[in-house]
């Protein structure tokens, strides 16, 4: 094996590999969270990016091309992470991105407002051997603050190009591509850094690495001495890799040894002190390069904060805010939901029966469909506007302010303020909910927030409510609708609880985030968000919810008799004959102490598919269009069972296509128990509440 | 040495020691919190959250923020400075 793998300098046989028209070059952009990778992504990309997964993970890998002199260069986005470690999914997939794939280059991002904490992963970037270009953005924000940065002598102290940016003004972004450029043709070198650890640890560092250079058949991806020095920090997965090489048992006994030495000679663990030196050599480096004009005492975020994160006003000043948020997606989206329901129910529907087709083509087009794609794209308004207000309020800075708010109240019941921003994710869709889930870093709190997420009552179920509170409870419909979300809340925090407590019982790793300086939010950086979020929606809803419609409309026109012909829409008796009405008098005769009726049962399992549907599916089976819909519900239901139908349908079986993204992200396992405790759930909550109004008289 | 919630508003305290999980331990690590580092309480009230600064270099530069829940707050144990 070559000695290079000791040392950070690129020989020149490399550097001649990496010319643009030998083959494909690859980059990456890395970064901590809030420094504005991803603008500089889109500025380097054009904003067009196609997104994949990364390998063996669901998480989402975004990969764009960057076009310099009429050639093209892939450039990969690596999620946002502080540093190198394994105790992440999104740390592991940076890591073994750089040591399998071998970027060409890392491109990586710092907060130059932050220089310590953000040096930290270029550390550790340039000890895995990869090679860096260090973008130092926010040069605006680290003025404000009276920073003055020598990026030059950084240049020097790091052995890599400092590019110093503006990314939301464009400043910078030509220098970085010319960077690019001159060191992918290989114009320009990195030479690199390498940090001394001591003499004690180096020592051990070499007595690892002749280990493994004694075996030669070993074949190794990493490098080595990152190999050994990640094996005396003792990181999990490289204790794994080295377990399986056939030298593995004589490599871990020797690393055990010499970590019990180092630590009585270093009086700590030798990860501990691995640390500290990272930190010292960073805490030098920030000396030599920083200095403070004038410091500033009170910044801006100061100031908002004193009033934002008020121990008396934060809390209602968070809750008008999010009410707000609700209140812009809602009003705001009301003329494009009109219009889409209008082109969808009525222009496209009846221009199909009206056409001259044979009835089953139209019945298949009509109630299928077009009713189908047009229950989906009808939630695209509220969904999109919810996103784009959360998005605003994210990239202000201000969620994390939430979560901060709320931590004390999510301890309580078994969580942390981390799960809050899934949560309220959740109330616009469930999905994009229970994928945001991945930020949470205690594996205990992430799959209990992931469990819950769709017990909180998500856009598509306010339809239902808004329908049957509008036909019985007439006067108090606001009230019956808030009563709801009110009791969305509580059980998703009991539930929470219990999940905390029974099934995911352990301390959690706890609480740690940081609060970002307050930015100006950008238009691109929203719509982007917006529409990564959306797209959730549209494309898995889009896909399980459809064929869902589908299957409906199946089991709508047949029964055990065979075709009952298209006839069952326009006479509902028929379709007590179909295989939904035998269903639907199964069902009820499971809710008959609820005297939910065949067919509101039967609506019900539509409701499986997404809950938006038990609305039409309660004007089909009842023979009557969604206008005529309030009067037969009033005549059917009481203010009693329609109230525990609502809290039903609020509870059981969130959509399936809710139901596939907690089975990509936790297993099918997880997917099956949400089915089961929610059903069980939302059964004993409706009986409780028939119960309950029975005892005070109601009927 | 008091654990990090006790300290007051304002005040600069050096990490002695952090009892923590591995995993809470080298997260709070990488985000700058390791024994050795000067904070600065921002914001630190009751049983609740507490707000630091990382003030390694000197206490006038204003550096990021962090929020540590209050449980794994007290496993830090910090020295008034």
């Amino acid at each position: 094996m070559d000695e290079c793998n000791f040392c950070f300098s690129i020989n020149n046989d490399v550097l001649s590999n990496l010319r643009l028209n030998e083959r494909k070059v690859k980059i990456c952009v890395a970064g901590n969270p809030n420094v504005g990778k991803s603008v500089i992504f889109n500025e380097l990309t054009g904003g067009r990016a196609w997104v994949g997964n990364w390998p063996g993970v669901t998480v989402e890998k975004k990969v764009g091309k960057l076009n310099i002199d009429s050639r093209d260069i892939e450039v990969v986005d690596l999620p946002g992470v502080y540093s190198l470690t394994a105790y992440s999914i999104d740390e592991l997939i940076a890591r073994n991105f750089i040591i399998k794939e071998k970027p060409d280059l890392v491109i990586d991002i710092i907060n130059a407002s932050n220089l310590e904490r953000n040096l930290y992963l270029t550390i550790s970037l340039l000890e895995l051997g990869a090679k860096v270009i260090v973008v130092l953005n926010m040069m605006d924000l680290a003025e404000n603050l009276g920073y003055k940065i020598d990026h030059k002598k950084l240049s020097e102290l790091l052995g890599v190009p400092v590019i110093p940016t503006i990314a939301i003004k464009g400043v910078g972004i030509n220098e970085l591509k010319h960077t690019i450029y001159s060191v992918v043709k290989g114009k320009s070198e990195i030479k690199g850094l390498n940090i001394y650890y001591g003499d004690e640890v180096e020592k051990a560092i070499k007595e690892i690495v002749n280990l493994i250079h004694s075996s030669s058949e070993l074949e190794i991806d990493y490098p080595l001495r990152w190999f050994a020095l990640k094996l005396l920090e003792n990181d999990d997965e490289i204790v794994k890799e080295a377990k399986s090489l056939s030298i593995g048992n004589r490599i871990l006994e020797l690393v055990s040894d010499l970590r019990s030495k180092l630590r009585s000679k270093l009086g700590k663990d030798v990860e501990d002190y691995i640390i500290e030196k990272r930190y010292e050599l960073i805490s030098k480096i920030v000396s030599e390069v920083l200095t403070v004009a004038k410091p500033v005492k009170v910044t801006y975020t100061d100031i908002i904060d004193s009033i934002l994160l008020h121990r008396g006003l934060g809390m209602p000043i968070a809750l008008s805010a999010l009410y707000l948020m609700f209140r812009f997606a809602f009003e705001v989206s009301t003329p494009l939901i009109d219009i889409i329901d209008w082109f969808f129910g009525d222009f496209l529907y009846n221009y199909i029966y009206n056409s001259s087709l044979p009835n089953l083509l139209k019945s298949i087009l009509a109630d299928a469909i077009v009713t189908g794609i047009g229950s989906i794209l009808v939630f695209i308004p509220v969904i999109a506007f919810f996103f784009v207000a959360l998005a605003i309020l994210e990239d202000i800075g201000y969620m994390a302010r939430v979560a901060y708010l709320v931590d004390k109240i999510m301890h309580k019941f078994g969580l942390t303020g981390r799960s809050i921003i899934p949560l309220i994710i959740g109330f616009g869709c469930n999905i994009p909910g229970v994928i945001a889930t991945r930020t949470i870093i205690d594996e205990n709190d992430r799959k209990s927030t992931a469990l819950v997420a769709p017990l909180i009552s998500c856009s598509a179920r306010l339809p239902v409510y808004l329908v049957i509170a509008g036909a019985l409870f007439t006067a108090y419909q606001g009230t019956v609708v808030l009563s709801l979300y009110v009791m969305s809340i509580v059980t998703t925090l009991l539930v929470a609880l219990f999940m905390r407590k029974i099934l995911f019982k352990g301390i959690s790793t706890g609480f740690i985030m940081e609060l970002p300086e307050y930015t100006c939010p950008l238009l691109s950086s929203i719509l982007i968000k917006t529409w990564e979020r959306t797209k959730r929606f549209l494309f898995k809803a889009g896909t399980v919810i459809f064929l869902g419609i589908v299957a409906l409309w199946i089991l709508s026109v047949t029964g055990p008799t065979g075709y009952l012909g298209t006839e069952v829409f326009e006479d509902p008796s028929l379709l007590e004959n179909s295989w939904i009405g035998i269903i639907g008098h199964g069902l009820s005769y499971i809710f008959s102490p609820m005297r939910w009726g065949w067919r509101a049962s039967a609506a019900l399992l539509f409701g499986f598919v997404a809950k938006e549907i038990v609305v039409g599916s309660l004007a089909l089976l009842f023979g009557v269009g969604e206008e005529g819909l309030e009067t037969v519900i009033s005549s059917q239901f009481t203010p009693l069972t329609a109230y525990a139908y609502m809290a039903f349908v609020l509870i059981y079986v969130p959509c399936i296509a809710t139901l596939a993204a907690i089975r990509g992200e936790l297993g099918l396992k997880y997917a099956v128990l949400t089915v089961i405790y929610e059903v069980i759930l939302a059964y004993l909550v409706a009986l409780l509440i028939t119960g309950f109004g029975y005892l005070i008289g109601l009927r | 040495m008091i654990p990090l919630p006790f300290a007051g508003n304002n005040m600069i305290v050096r990490v002695v020691s952090i009892n923590g999980g591995r995993g809470a331990q080298k997260k709070l690590y990488e985000l700058g919190i390791y024994p050795g580092a000067t904070l600065r309480v921002i914001k630190s009230w009751g049983p609740g959250p507490v707000i630091v600064e990382l003030t390694n270099m000197n206490p006038n530069y204003r550096s990021s923020r962090v929020v540590i829940g209050y449980g794994l707050a007290m496993k830090i144990l910090v020295e008034i400075m």
